[in-house]
């Protein structure tokens, strides 16, 4: 007969032994997911890490293939690069100074300009020369003798050509920022300065800043009058307006070149570079030209004005002011309120999250903004980020480590933006459907 | 007329003015005006220049009169006026045909879903029988119209063509799909789900120039680029990636290919890859956001019926989902048709033009060749294209999403 106690006991067994494999299964199952999902993460960040870390690289390591750069910490500089062993860290032999000394004549003043130049540069090198080589004394007996040469010259008035006395030091400052890596901003403070990036950054924000007031300054009022004012034509206008957003940009940019160049009917042209006099402390003037000579190229309306006015921001915008409800507006109109006043003091502030969503996309499209600025730019004047990163791609060359200082500036500011204001980003984005 | 509402259209007029004017100048007349440059020879040097043979043909037959006189010169008048047209699509019945084969390949569709409902025995025959007949016919026909086309027509615009064709059918599948797993591991539970969200959806605000400058060095046909430090360390060979010409099969496999079915270049494999990356953490996020919306209690009547994982998802998710994978493939099908940014920059001298899209083209002939009224006319026939295709998107596939 059934024995009721130990079908229960073989009953609890079996349970227990079919928890313990569905816990073991879960957690196979979780180790497999987040494996897939680390190598997701991994592909997705890659590039990232490879442009930052390459940003950071001499040339030298760039050709030597190395995947973290050199960098050590230095008092003047911040970050910069140790080694394993505490001293300095090597991204290139050191030995490879070897063949450099080695090209000039022995006796000559630039063998002793040389070395002087790479003492100065980094104190002790040739010290550390020596004991790199400790066990070979055919060289150590070499780099003895340099020094002593280096010693026994006034390298101050050695009779060395002035301009060759220049490439000199430039090639000991080379092979010492090569060897030693360099502090990690270097390169972006040249892509700042020297390739103009600086400039670019700033027309990109001013362009970004007003675009996203003229946006909002225009867009706000119409969303709002296609959602709250009953006027003739209202919905076909807002038909038509919706249409507009169906046609691709390639169809558009032809006919609006030719009409910010002034070839389709005259423009009106404010010349005033309000910044321009802001910094330098010029006298302003103003001129104003409504004439068949005026050209929008390279000048801010062209990269501004087009773009002060979304049909895909209206109608976001309409979305969220038809929520608002008619009720309150009544009410205000009863107390002598104008559609103006209710606007600003009322359907402003509840549409607040639909106008940060507009402000943060219009940044985001108009901070990308590549194919229109590519056509309405000639010269830096008012040349954006993106067209300048673009055309520093065939200028750069080989100098991968400046070009990747260079995307990164163009990328940080939007990651930052990204990690700040995630939500309202994400959202938005998902709303929108934004670049396709 | 009440003057109340006199001021209420005032006030609202008022309110849209400012934005209707910009968008009336930059979003509307360039519509209208494209339209317009379309229809003459129009270049920067030589400015518009009338449909001038129209106009002679009118002149020429000035003496005959009478309705014959009316219907040649229309005729004569109109076919000047489609110059462009006609020198970028060659031969009208070749369009003709190829319109027809896609039409056919419809029908076949719908063949498939509808026809057979009555059928009860050796239905799948049937479906089967008939799905190749037509699809195969629709394929010949296509194929006959496409020939036609390009003996005569614009060589690099349809080329173009072919290589957008390429990179849409490359890239939207594989981003929708890769997108789709993500979410659905994501979906599973898991502890990080915020944090792997937020690491996924950065390739996608990136913005295209720096990416596509990125990626233009990652893969570089150098040994020392970083796609081929990964080849070589798993034993594979260097390849040739943006300044690769060859087709890709070709490239990696060593197989030769011909005509259409060579496929994309190694070059656009690459441009596709820069997409694939770009999207699948997007459609990845949106996609979980429609997880989430999926009713919980379906999945557990459907467990205490005994349906395998694998049932639920094809059974329950796929068709809870479907809204999401409809609107994500019109939105990716219409930005592969459009996309410029990211393969002008990707663009290598060595790959010989074969990453140039269609919208890349157009801006060629436009900017370098400077025949705006050319290029207008080809960015129209791009447009009608795109229209077309969200069309039957909307028409044919919508009919399988399942709204709830």
């Amino acid at each position: 007969m059934a024995d009721t106690p130990l079908t229960n006991n073989t009953l609890a067994q079996q349970t227990a032994y079919a928890e313990g494999r569905e816990r073991r299964n879960r957690w196979l199952t979780h180790l497999l997911l987040h494996s897939i999902l680390i190598f997701a993460s991994f592909v997705a960040l890659i590039p990232f890490y490879w442009m930052l870390a390459t940003s950071g690289m001499t040339l030298g390591e760039v050709i030597n293939r190395r995947w973290i750069p050199a960098l050590q910490w230095q008092e003047d500089f911040g970050i910069v690069g140790v080694s394993a062993e505490g001293g300095l860290r090597e991204s290139r032999p050191l030995g490879n100074l070897v063949e450099p000394l080695r090209n000039y004549d022995r006796n000559s003043n630039e063998l002793a300009v040389f070395v002087t130049a790479l003492e100065l540069q980094h104190p002790g090198i040739m010290a550390e020369l020596r004991a790199y080589y400790s066990t070979n004394p055919n060289i150590t007996a070499q780099v003895d003798e340099w020094v002593s040469r280096t010693a026994a010259i006034d390298v101050a008035s050695v009779p060395v050509r002035e301009g060759r006395q220049a490439d000199i030091r430039a090639q000991a400052a080379r092979f010492i920022r090569d060897v030693y890596g360099i502090p990690v901003h270097i390169n972006y403070l040249q892509a700042w300065d020297e390739a103009k990036f600086g400039k670019y950054f700033l027309n990109s924000v001013i362009i970004t800043a007003l675009t996203i007031v003229g946006l909002l300054a225009t867009s706000i009022p119409a969303g709002y009058a296609f959602a709250k004012i009953r006027f003739f034509g209202r919905n076909f206008i807002f038909a038509v307006l919706l249409a507009t957003l169906m046609i691709p940009e390639s169809v558009t940019m032809i006919p609006n070149l030719l009409v910010v160049k002034g070839q389709v009917f005259n423009l009106p042209l404010l010349e005033t570079n309000w910044l321009w006099f802001w910094w330098t402390g010029a006298t302003p003037y103003f001129s104003f030209a409504w004439n068949a000579d005026v050209s929008w190229i390279d000048h801010l309306e062209a990269l501004t004005i087009p773009f002060m006015a979304d049909a895909f921001a209206i109608f976001l915008l309409r979305q969220f002011f038809v929520k608002v409800p008619d009720e309150l507006w009544e009410a205000a109109k009863i107390d002598g309120c104008s559609h103006l006043r209710f606007l600003w003091q009322v359907a402003v502030p509840i549409a607040r999250p639909a106008i940060v969503t507009v402000a943060l996309l219009t940044f985001i499209s108009s901070w990308n903004a590549f194919l229109w600025p590519l056509l309405v730019t000639n010269d830096d004047t008012w040349l954006p980020l993106m067209v300048g990163l673009y055309s520093f791609t065939s200028e750069a060359g080989t100098d991968l480590h400046l070009l990747m200082a260079a995307a990164a500036i163009t990328v940080l500011p939007m990651i930052v933006l990204y990690f700040f204001t995630q939500k309202t980003f994400t959202e938005g984005i998902a709303t929108s459907g934004l670049k396709g | 007329m009440n003057p109340l509402v006199v001021r209420e259209n005032l006030a609202g007029y008022a309110f849209i003015f400012p934005a209707m004017v910009i968008i009336g100048l930059f979003g509307l007349f360039p519509i209208l005006y494209a339209g317009y440059m379309s229809i003459h020879n129009w270049t920067a040097s030589q400015g518009r220049s009338y449909c001038q043979a129209g106009v002679e043909g009118i002149q020429t037959l000035d003496g005959v009169g009478g309705a014959a006189w009316v219907w040649q010169s229309a005729s004569a008048l109109i076919s000047n006026c489609l110059t462009n047209y006609n020198e970028i699509i060659g031969d009208w019945s070749g369009a003709l045909f190829f319109v027809l084969g896609c039409g056919l390949l419809l029908l076949a569709y719908w063949l498939w879903n509808h026809a057979f409902e009555n059928f009860h025995e050796y239905k799948l025959v049937y479906q089967l029988g008939v799905a190749f007949a037509v699809v195969g016919l629709g394929l010949f026909t296509i194929a006959y119209g496409w020939a036609k086309l390009s003996a005569r027509g614009d060589e690099d615009f349809l080329q173009g063509l072919v290589y957008t064709f390429y990179y849409a059918f490359g890239s939207v599948p594989l981003q929708l799909g890769l997108g789709l797993t993500l979410a659905y591991l994501l979906f599973q539970n898991i502890r990080g789900k915020q944090f792997y969200r937020t690491i996924l959806f950065i390739p996608y605000i990136t913005p295209a120039v720096a990416s596509a400058v990125v990626f233009r060095i990652v893969f570089s046909s150098r040994d020392s680029s970083l796609a081929n430090q990964f080849l070589t360390f798993f034993g594979g060979d260097s390849q040739g990636w943006i300044a690769e010409s060859q087709p890709f099969w070709n490239a990696l496999f060593g197989w030769n290919l011909q005509g259409f079915w060579a496929g994309p270049s190694m070059a656009l494999v690459t441009v596709i890859l820069l997409g694939v990356w770009t999207y699948t953490g997007y459609n990845a996020v949106i996609f979980l956001a429609g997880l989430g919306a999926i009713p919980i209690d379906l999945y557990e009547a459907a467990r205490v019926d005994g349906a395998s994982e694998w049932h639920l998802f094809r059974y329950i998710t796929l068709p809870m989902i479907s809204p999401v994978t409809f609107y994500l493939s019109v939105l990716a099908f219409i930005g592969t048709f459009k996309a410029f940014n990211s393969i002008y920059v990707m663009r290598d001298a060595y790959s010989q033009g074969t990453t140039d899209a269609a919208a890349i083209v157009i801006f060629d002939t436009f900017y370098k060749a400077n025949q705006f009224g050319y290029a207008a006319a080809q960015a129209i026939v791009l447009f009608l294209i795109i229209f077309a295709l969200t069309q039957i998107q909307r028409t044919v596939f919508e009919s399988r999403v399942f709204y709830g």
